[in-house]
């Protein structure tokens, strides 16, 4: 799946491409633990597409709530990764990290000449990872292979984890940011 | 939040501006991933074809009996399948279930992944109420969680001095970072932990023998085919060992061994024995004195074995109760000799000498009067007949003198004795009386001979590593020691603790509450572990540890069996996970002794490998395995490492408890005595065994195991259970002076009536209220200063109508997504 000889151009990247690039990128960045300049950009009402019209975010607030949910050290009850939700022997539990599905996402990776960065130290089938790999996609003018691995990955089991983080979080922020996710991957 | 027609099509955002603001054009959304470069080349074994899979020798190391070496499979990057492997002496093969499930284990989800702090600590503000089930943290680097604890530890000494703060190890790795973490405390002069659990028995073996610590050492279990009478006493080995013990007393039952259990329960390994003893808890010294009672009445000890290699024929003096010494008389000899009388006349008693001594009889020394030391001992034991004891021990007394008998006639064999009779308050007396009982059958020293229900293994000599020389290390305090440091300063204060390899606050400490308590006196929690405990919620600072598969380490075979075992690392370690030998360096570094510390795991290995001439670190390296050839098979050989050399049957040295004074075993009960205090408001008592589920609280996190023992049970008797009004399954509280539990009662008979089990290694999560550890107390005897986690009475009753069980009657959540996260820790 290694060709990159018919990739487009960035100057034939229309609008519509553009702009489904910057969804995921933006996606991304989102599901990634909050940075200064993210709260910032939040609280200037920039991400408003994305999480609605939040009443300010504390950005505290915020990194506390995302260790809760997404890293521990209790629980964590929403494990954002891929083969948490798809490679389980039974529904009712968590299934591994690292499995099966995580190395079919590592393949994707590499037959499009990307790979985990050196200095990055979560899964490659984190929800940012895969969102910020169908960003590439996209920014590329991929758009069949963007559906290809969305239909294979990211729309697989994003949404029994996007339910359990609205089951889960307290924060405006995250419920508002799994609807909009849930609402880009699936409706 | 803004609802879809605010920002129209759904499946395209109007992005852009946020983009904008924050930096994603030009690949500035690139974070997880990079291009191009060497990308390929780091996705590892992706080309693997069925039948192909990478096979690394590693060694699975919780604190069991197995230290098995293993293979692990890896296929695409994945570690697929663990196998056992046998190591250089192949009589030794081995692996469990448990073991197998690594491959769950290590990709757990709920691993810990990155350093944390609680959200509301800093080092001037510690707020330690915050700590508990609603504790919050955030994630930190590793160089700011190392930061944050050397200042706290340079402030800390500077103010109270170095040992307020305490370094506590327990046992769940089995590797050499222990002596690291040991060297760290050493240098700064931190308090170091002294163990105090399951050292009550070896104590009081040790009193009379000069040998034991924890269990006494035994000969090596390829031995054990040898023995003709095995009594297994207060152990389940054939369910909480798997095989690897339990084979070799199978081996042994095949070669013609009667097999007999000591135990208040029906056990697995019960059920197989050729006779099974069901004492009531806490009456074993009764019982093993009726059984030295019975060997005298049939005059079946071993006559040689007394007179040449313990201090049987010695005299005591009637006057003042203590021995003969040569000095003490006109007998050649030493101040330290005591004396014995052969063909008539006094002589000094040498160690390890074949001479006609007499046994028993008074006997009338320059005027001084005595009796010979196994006169005493027979005395004593007049007093506890078979008959005598049989209603107080609960053991009839026809089965009572048929133990004694096929221990002293049938030739070699031993008591396989257990840490369960040291978790009674005063359980090293038993340690000194099957000390004297094995004495008076000959058990020591031969072929066929068991002292401990676990061989003793091996472990890597590393000299004074551990503790340098040229240092004044830290004082030390016994675990039961803690809670009184920290909440009263006695004997000094604790500040502050660092904890690898422990879940103390969950599993290993009893007295939950109290515990609890006294943390909150400390400003800064330490804790390094690889799941997220019950100890872990009550930390400052988090430190996550790689899986074992993650980390090299060299693996000491003690309690197992005699190699030594090379961890090679099976894959990268997860996430931000170090090895504790790394935050280790890491503290060193910044607290001034960095050049003390090789700069890698392996440099520390090789290190301290060149140290024991037994091992060399390239053939264990290469073999994975290397049989330590120093370790003797058979054990007790030599002269007894006692003021005279041989088994001092009559100790006039002897301490005492309670107005109790332990020349000779006398028995001595706490909460166990049926006119206890406490007999009728709490009237059972409360047994914590260990299962083939845990070691420890270590799996608890396993699916495969939690599908067929998914929740905490109380096992009561049908009887108990039926005159509470208690019906099987049903929930019930569990409750004494300290605490209460919630859990499930379950009909069974084999633990007899008027005693309960709850089995070990549950986390506060698995509860549907309270811990098991609520009801344990801290409380422990002058002697055997041991962790007493049998000796504890409850009372049962049905769990109160409001009790919320949906946790295990609803949807019937199990494994470790089952939790929900403000109940993970407490």
């Amino acid at each position: 799946m290694s060709d990159t000889t018919d990739r487009p151009t960035t100057d034939s990247v229309d609008g519509l491409e553009s702009d489904l690039a910057a969804t995921y990128a933006v996606l991304a960045v989102c599901w990634r633990e909050p940075s200064d300049r993210l709260v910032a950009v939040a609280n200037e009402g920039e991400l408003t597409p994305v999480v609605g019209d939040l009443d300010g975010v504390d950005p505290d607030d915020l990194r506390v709530e995302y260790t809760r949910l997404f890293i521990g050290p209790a629980g964590p009850p929403c494990p954002p990764y891929e083969s948490v939700y798809r490679d389980g022997e039974d529904d009712a539990e968590f299934g591994p990290v690292e499995g099966p599905s995580t190395v079919a996402v590592r393949r994707w990776y590499r037959a499009f000449g990307v790979h985990p960065a050196p200095e990055y130290s979560d899964l490659p089938d984190h929800i940012a990872a895969e969102l910020e790999f169908a960003a590439a996609l996209a920014d590329e003018g991929r758009v069949d292979r963007l559906e290809q691995f969305l239909d294979e990955h990211l729309r697989v089991w994003a949404d029994t984890f996007l339910d359990r983080v609205e089951a889960e979080t307290c924060e405006g922020f995250y419920a508002a940011l799994a609807r909009t996710t849930r609402e880009v991957l699936l409706e | 939040m803004g609802d879809s027609e605010d920002v129209g099509r759904r499946d395209v955002l109007k992005a852009g501006g946020a983009a904008a603001a924050l930096g994603l054009g030009g690949g500035g959304y690139l974070n997880a991933l990079a291009s191009g470069g060497d990308g390929a080349s780091t996705a590892t074994g992706l080309e693997s074809f069925v039948g192909q899979n990478e096979v690394t020798q590693t060694v699975c190391s919780p604190n069991c009996r197995g230290k098995c070496p293993i293979d692990v499979h890896v296929r695409d990057g994945q570690i697929k399948k663990i196998e056992p492997h046998p190591p250089e002496d192949e009589q030794y093969k081995r692996a469990c279930v448990l073991g197998l499930s690594h491959t769950q284990r290590v990709y757990d989800p709920t691993r810990l992944k990155y350093p944390m702090k609680r959200a509301d600590w800093s080092p001037d503000e510690p707020n330690p109420t915050g700590r508990g089930p609603e504790a919050e943290f955030e994630r930190i680097s590793w160089d700011e969680a190392l930061d944050l604890v050397a200042d706290k530890m340079q402030s800390l000494k500077s103010e109270y001095g170095a040992e307020s703060v305490l370094f506590h190890e327990g046992s769940g790795n089995y590797g050499q970072t222990g002596k690291s973490f040991k060297r760290l405390a050493s240098l700064f002069g931190a308090t170091q932990s002294a163990w105090g659990i399951d050292t009550n028995v070896g104590k009081g073996f040790n009193r009379i023998t000069g040998h034991g610590a924890f269990l006494p050492p035994t000969n090596e279990s390829e031995d054990w085919e040898n023995a003709n009478t095995i009594i297994v006493w207060g152990s389940d080995i054939f369910s909480s060992q798997f095989q690897m013990d339990a084979s070799k007393v199978l081996d042994a039952v095949e070669n013609g061994a009667k097999l007999v259990v000591v135990d208040p329960v029906y056990t697995t390994t019960a059920s197989k024995a050729d006779l099974w003893l069901p004492v009531k808890p806490g009456k074993d010294v009764y019982l093993i004195l009726a059984m030295m009672h019975t060997v005298f009445e049939e005059e079946t000890y071993d006559t040689d074995f007394l007179r040449s290699r313990t201090t049987a024929p010695a005299l005591v003096r009637t006057d003042t109760g203590e021995l003969l010494r040569a000095a003490d008389v006109s007998v050649d000899g030493r101040d330290d000799q005591v004396v014995a009388i052969e063909d008539g006349e006094p002589v000094a008693l040498e160690p390890e000498t074949e001479g006609d001594y007499a046994l028993f009889g008074e006997y009338t020394v320059d005027g001084v009067e005595c009796v010979t030391s196994l006169t005493k001992l027979r005395d004593h034991a007049a007093d506890h007949a078979p008959a005598a004891v049989a209603e107080k021990t609960g053991v009839d007394a026809d089965n009572i003198r048929t133990a004694a008998r096929w221990l002293a006639t049938r030739g070699p064999g031993g008591i396989a004795s257990s840490y369960a009779l040291g978790r009674y308050t005063h359980g090293h007396i038993f340690g000194q009386a099957y000390a004297i009982m094995l004495a008076m059958t000959g058990d020591y020293g031969n072929h066929g001979n068991i002292h401990a229900h676990h061989p003793g293994g091996t472990t890597l000599a590393a000299g004074d590593w551990a503790a340098p020389s040229d240092v004044d290390p830290g004082p030390s305090l016994i675990f039961p020691e803690y809670p009184d440091a920290m909440i009263d300063g006695d004997p000094h204060e604790i500040r502050a603790v660092y904890s690898i390899e422990s879940n103390m606050m969950g599993n290993q400490f009893p007295d939950r509450q109290r515990y609890q308590n006294a943390i909150e006196n400390l400003e800064m929690y330490v804790v390094a572990d690889m799941h997220h405990t019950d100890t872990v919620q009550q930390a400052d600072i988090v430190l996550p540890v790689p899986h074992w598969f993650e980390q090299e380490d060299i693996i000491s075979g003690w309690g197992s069996h005699p190699h030594l075992g090379y961890r090679h690392r099976v894959q990268e370690p997860l996430w931000e996970t170090r090895d504790d030998y790394e935050a280790i360096r890491g503290l060193a570094e910044r607290l001034g002794f960095g050049d003390r510390f090789p700069e890698t795991k392996r440099e520390m290995l090789r290190e301290l490998a060149s140290r024991d001439d037994a091992i060399d670190f390239e053939t264990l390296y290469e073999q994975g395995t290397q049989r330590k050839e120093t370790t003797p098979v058979v054990k007790y050989t030599d002269e007894f490492p006692t003021e005279t050399g041989r088994i001092e049957l009559y100790d006039d040295d002897a301490p005492s408890e309670e107005g109790v004074s332990f020349e000779l075993p006398r028995p001595l009960e706490d909460r166990t005595a049926d006119d206890h205090e406490q007999a009728d408001e709490y009237p059972l008592m409360f047994m914590q065994k260990h299962s083939r589920f845990r070691i420890h609280s270590q799996y608890e996190m396993v699916n495969w195991s939690r599908e067929i023992n998914p929740e905490p049970q109380l096992d009561i008797h049908p009887r108990d259970a039926k005159a509470r009004g208690i019906e099987d399954d049903e929930y019930v509280r569990v409750y004494n002076d300290r605490g209460e539990m919630v859990v499930k009662a379950k009909y069974n008979e084999a633990f007899q009536p008027g005693l309960v089990n709850t089995d070990q290694g549950w986390w506060a999560r698995d509860f549907v209220e309270g811990h098991l550890n609520d009801l344990t107390h801290n409380e422990t005897s002058d002697v055997g200063r041991c962790m007493a986690f049998y000796d504890v009475r409850v009372a049962v009753e049905p769990a109160p109508e409001d009790v919320d069980t949906s946790m295990y009657t609803e949807g019937n959540p199990k494994g470790s997504g089952a939790a929900t996260p403000h109940t993970g820790g407490d």
